[in-house]
């Protein structure tokens, strides 16, 4: 726009000079600006029939801190060089909503093809959308501009904690601790009502649960399934209920990294549970959680929710019944782990 | 974020073309400004000499400056041209000193020239030699500095840096640059402007001296270099129809504009010199004052600025104008200390009073020879011959207002001086019927008004009387000139004879000077003008023929006004003749008074003579011929070229005209083929089906493999063609060249419809293919 009002401009300056002045240069000059004008414009129009532009998937997740790339692929099939592409992608986070636009610029040879790489680095765990807002292609003089539709593209790239145990969450009292106790008298076939499936040794599975004296008698090894852990699932109810407490965005990041380092113990101790939270309309979500992908698939889920108000504990003692209930830990908004119980 | 731009095609070398689209742009703009400079102060330079060394500096420097081979050495190639400058400009500084006088001469005579100025200019001898030397010195830095933005930077503002403040005080000096320099200097800085807005962000090339870098720094340069070209191409190929169409078109519309935006541009130009403090206005002729309009009797250069241009009077006649019409202003009756003064209304007031008028003595005076001339016409039956003049003012002084001879005037203006200048109106037009002197002449002569004694007839003769008692006065340092009136061997009797006794003695013994010099303190300006300098203005020559009509008995007075030439009226929709008059339309002459005519206007300023003197005072042709030693006076003087007298140029104008049309009509022709040979070749006109066109590209990659040296037998079908494809194009690889067979055959005799998507692809691989074939060296193709 601002080029054209200084073309105007000109414009307007020679035809005063043409007016006052009369002289036979200023009038050459004021018609050769008309026609300039719309050569201008018809050259723009071409180039952008001319230029194509891809917005290329980055990968759907990332780490904290680690550059994402994001890339765009720009071509020019046309005979004419275009002197500048304005490219401007938006990148919008789920958890505030906030819009981080990104911008570009090149120029093209005719015919040419480069490539446009951000590199960018998330502050934040959460989930970021990405997509092509505009491309702009410029006439050799820069006065009209005439923008290109980006093709209706759309990447979402997830940044997630690490999905490794957390040496931390060990001195948790009333944590894990207790929950892997509890886990242990199983294992140890202590409890009357555990009724068990023998079956082949897997690679992976803990050493634990390998029944040695099957082992001995059938000279392979043999783990017991416990009917009880393939049955009742572990739940870890995850509280994001911030009441009137100040929160903080560092604060999410240290929750999200304790879920992650807690569903990591859980799942490389092949221990399957259901993860479970409330949004703000309190609808609840329920995802099972089995191995790394499905954890990880849990966490993307989460990204797009927030903390609120909302106390979510009834529901789920309502939707779980007590049974399922009684095996619950739950995470609060501050990382603390708590054993729920059913009184 | 970071951002990085990664080519993804390997770009060509192509160092000469970016070469050559630099040293173009620079030698478009040096050419241009040397032509503006030397052109428009009309410089006497040695053409070869001049252009010649331009050109050659433009190769150096573009060479000094481009690539990298200097790179490290160029400081002290720098310091090196510095002093080879300063030891030729030490060594020939006699040739360098006289160039720059000469430019100097020609910066001040323009400036005299443009804004009436009387800078004095020293005589110095010209030297095309001389004055092409010291342009090229001083064009050594310009062009120096116009290398290095255009090659480093490309940056237009500091382009723009060097060239706008050149154009800008060769603009001051009222220089008037040649349409080609201009031209040149236009098309350079659009080329510059093209490259400046190829986009630069360094900061996306990667890390410095990186291959990615490398590779960024030669896409850009070619970038910059192609767009330069396209801007130069289209720019040239626009300024054709500029040129041929559009600039005559936009004459009408722009003439229709002018007269508003000459108001404007006075009215500005008023309120922007009356601004201005006395003391630094110059000088000018004293016809003319501050933003137009007359001076009173006062022959001494006035102050002020002399601004041509402005507009200062429209007129409107009903009839057009077969004779220059002059409109009063101030008109002197007496003259005492090189000042003409107004008639003293004291003793007209004491006259007057004998006369026994109707209604106040001043207007009815006025109004004889208009009264007379109708009563005459209507005794005889005739139609009437009056005509109607408009008088609108524009920027004229408002002292005065400005009336035609033999015009009637009602009561509501005031006559100064009882028989003198019609004081000044406001912004009102003024509208008078009058009768043109030719008519009065033929009508109103002396013998008819001895034959008729009407009232008004008896009023004129005893005005004659007044004018004969009172503007015959001759003041006693004049007696000189009394006595060689007084010897002059002519009927004296006879006032034609008189009047072209002080025409041809004016005009022969005097030169017309625009430049009046400034007149010693003490002496007499029309005496000094008379007998020392015999050259001056207007107002000097009007002075000196009033006292010679007096010398001869002749009733005379000094008039200052406008003078409008016939050729000024051009015809209007409504029927009338307009006209409008510029300060530079200021003019003083002296007005006689005829017994029995009353006052009629004499032309004494030579080279107004041809112009204006064609009233006859008794039907004879007093148009001198032509005099070698007479300047025009004033632009409008010049005839208008008729058939006859149009030169050579101007006649051929309409072939050229005709073969640039023609030239510019077959080029837009074969533009439009080419351009639909090539949407054809690839694809793109999407009004045909998909595998016609999947069809057309093939057949366009068939004909580029011919380009490229396969002989016209080998057909596409043909296993040979196969050969030749990888021969000539071994790049496009076996799978691609199948798939391309595949579908060519597909689209021929195949039962399905060809895609898009195939379109697309074929198109994507004959782009890639043509890109390689066509940059197979000569002899390669001619191998194959």
């Amino acid at each position: 726009m601002r080029n054209k009002i200084y073309f105007l401009l000109v414009l307007l300056a020679t035809a005063v000079a043409a007016v006052f002045g009369g002289s036979d240069f200023a009038r050459f000059l004021l018609g050769f600006e008309f026609l300039l004008a719309i050569a201008l414009f018809a050259f723009a129009q071409i180039a952008r029939q001319c230029v194509r532009a891809a917005l290329c998937a980055p990968v759907p997740e990332a780490r904290r801190a680690e550059p994402v790339t994001l890339e765009v692929l720009l071509e020019n099939r046309g005979v004419l060089p275009i002197s500048r592409v304005r490219v401007a992608l938006r990148c919008k986070d789920a958890f505030d909503g906030a819009v981080v636009p990104l911008r570009g610029t090149a120029a093209l040879d005719a015919p040419d093809e480069v490539l446009l790489r951000f590199t960018v680095q998330a502050k934040h765990y959460g989930l970021l959308t990405v997509w092509g807002e505009k491309i702009a292609v410029s006439d050799p003089l820069g006065v009209y501009s005439p923008k290109l539709g980006f093709p209706e593209q759309e990447y979402q790239i997830a940044v997630l904690p690490e999905f490794a145990p957390s040496s931390a969450q060990h001195t948790q009292k009333g944590g894990l601790e207790e929950l892997d106790d509890a886990e242990e008298s199983y294992a140890r076939g202590d409890d009357p009502s555990t009724a068990y499936e023998l079956r082949k040794y897997q690679s992976g599975e803990p050493l634990r649960n390998v029944h040695w004296k099957m082992t001995a008698k059938t000279d392979e090894f043999m783990v017991k399934e416990f009917e009880r852990a393939a049955q009742e699932v572990t739940t870890v109810i995850l509280d994001l209920d911030c009441g009137e407490k100040p929160y903080a965005r560092t604060d999410w990041d240290a929750f999200l990294e304790t879920v992650a380092s807690f569903a990591a113990r859980e799942v490389r101790s092949g221990r399957h549970f259901q993860m479970l939270w409330t949004d703000a309309q309190a609808r609840l979500y329920q995802v099972q959680v089995r191995d790394e992908t499905s954890a990880k698939e849990a966490l993307t889920a989460l990204l797009r929710m927030k903390p609120h108000k909302n106390a979510g504990k009834l529901a789920y003692k309502e939707k779980l019944g007590h049974e399922a209930y009684s095996r619950a830990v739950c995470i609060d908004l501050w990382g603390q782990i708590k054993r729920e119980t059913t009184q | 974020m970071q951002r990085d731009l990664i080519p993804l095609k390997r770009e060509r070398s192509s160092e000469v073309f970016c070469f050559a689209a630099a040293l173009a742009q620079i030698l478009l703009l040096a050419l241009g400004l040397c032509r503006a400079i030397a052109g428009g102060l009309s410089l006497p330079t040695e053409n070869a000499l001049l252009y010649g060394g331009i050109v050659a500096l433009c190769v150096f420097f573009t060479v000094f400056f481009y690539g990298n081979w200097l790179t490290g050495a160029r400081i002290y190639g720098a310091a090196a041209i510095v002093l080879v400058w300063a030891a030729i400009a030490l060594f020939r500084q006699q040739a360098f000193l006289s160039g720059f006088r000469q430019l100097g001469c020609a910066v001040l005579e323009q400036m005299n020239e443009s804004y009436g100025g009387d800078y004095m200019i020293p005589t110095v001898e010209p030297s095309g030699w001389g004055v092409s030397a010291f342009l090229l010195m001083c064009f050594v830095p310009v062009i120096a500095y116009l290398s290095a933005s255009v090659v480093f930077r490309a940056d237009i503002l500091m382009t723009g840096l060097l060239v706008f403040p050149m154009l800008a005080l060769l603009l001051l000096t009222g220089a008037t640059p040649p349409f080609d320099a201009c031209g040149c200097v236009l098309l350079g800085g659009l080329c510059v402007l093209s490259c400046d807005r190829v986009e630069n962000r360094q900061t996306l090339w990667g890390e410095r001296s990186s291959a990615q870098w490398n590779e960024n720094r030669t896409r850009h340069s070619r970038i910059r270099a192609a767009s330069a070209v396209l801007t130069c191409v289209l720019c040239t190929l626009l300024a054709v129809p500029s040129f041929v169409v559009l600039m005559p078109s936009l004459t009408a519309p722009i003439r229709q504009a002018q007269p508003f935006a000459a108001e404007m541009k006075g009215r500005l130009l008023q309120t922007f010199l009356s601004l201005l403090p006395d003391g630094i206005r110059g000088t000018h002729s004293p016809a003319q004052v501050v933003s137009g309009g007359v001076e009173d009797g006062s022959l001494h250069n006035s102050e002020g600025y002399l601004v041509s241009g402005v507009e200062d009077l429209r007129i409107r006649c009903s009839k057009k104008p077969e004779e220059t019409l002059y409109l009063r202003g101030f008109i002197g009756g007496s003259y005492s200390d090189s000042r003409w003064l107004a008639p003293d209304s004291a003793s007209f007031a004491s006259a007057a009073a004998n006369w026994q008028t109707e209604g106040d003595a001043e207007h009815y005076l006025y109004n004889l020879p208009f009264l007379r001339m109708i009563y005459e016409e209507r005794k005889a039956g005739t139609e009437s011959t009056a005509a109607e003049l408009t008088v609108e003012r524009i920027n004229a002084g408002s002292r005065y207002t400005y009336t035609p001879y033999g015009g009637y005037l009602n009561e509501y203006y005031t006559i100064t001086g009882g028989d003198g200048a019609v004081a000044g109106q406001t912004t009102q037009d003024d509208i008078f019927a009058f009768y043109f002197c030719a008519d009065q002449t033929q009508t109103l002569d002396e013998e008819f008004f001895l034959q008729n004694e009407s009232a008004l007839d008896r009023l004129e003769r005893m005005y004659a009387a007044f004018a004969r008692a009172h503007y015959t006065e001759l003041p006693q340092e004049f007696s000189r000139l009394q006595d060689a009136c007084s010897d002059a061997e002519i009927d004296k009797s006879d006032i034609d004879e008189i009047v072209t006794y002080v025409q041809t003695y004016l005009r022969d013994n005097y030169r017309y000077d625009r430049t009046f010099p400034d007149i010693p303190e003490g002496e007499d300006v029309t005496l000094y003008f008379l007998y020392e300098s015999k050259s001056g203005c207007s107002p000097h020559f009007a002075s000196a023929a009033t006292m010679m009509f007096r010398a001869f008995g002749i009733p005379a007075r000094y008039v200052v006004g406008y003078a409008a030439s016939k050729s000024l009226f051009s015809a209007q929709p409504d029927g009338s003749y307009q006209a409008v008059l510029q300060s530079d339309d200021a003019h003083a002459w002296v007005e006689i008074y005829i017994s029995g005519v009353g006052w009629m206007p004499i032309e004494t300023t030579p080279g107004a003579l041809g112009m204006v003197q064609d009233t006859p005072l008794s039907g004879d042709d007093i148009t001198p011929g032509p005099s070698e030693t007479v300047q025009p006076l004033q632009p409008t003087d010049a005839p208008e070229p008729t058939a006859e007298t149009q030169t050579p140029e101007q006649s051929r104008t309409p072939w050229v005209l005709v073969v640039v049309l023609v030239v510019t009509a077959a080029g837009a022709v074969a533009a439009v083929l080419l351009l639909r040979r090539r949407r054809r070749d690839l694809g793109l006109n999407r009004a045909v089906p998909p595998e016609r066109r999947v069809q057309f590209i093939f057949a366009a990659y068939y004909r580029r493999l011919h380009w490229a040296g396969m002989p016209d037998s080998v057909e596409s079908t043909s296993a040979e063609f196969a050969e030749w494809v990888k021969t000539i194009d071994p790049a496009l690889g076996e799978e691609t060249f199948a798939r391309m067979m595949a579908l060519a055959l597909e689209s021929c005799f195949g039962n399905q419809r060809s895609r898009e998507s195939d379109v697309e692809w074929m198109r994507g691989v004959y782009c890639a293919a043509w890109g390689r074939i066509k940059r197979l060296p000569k002899k390669q193709r001619r191998k194959t």
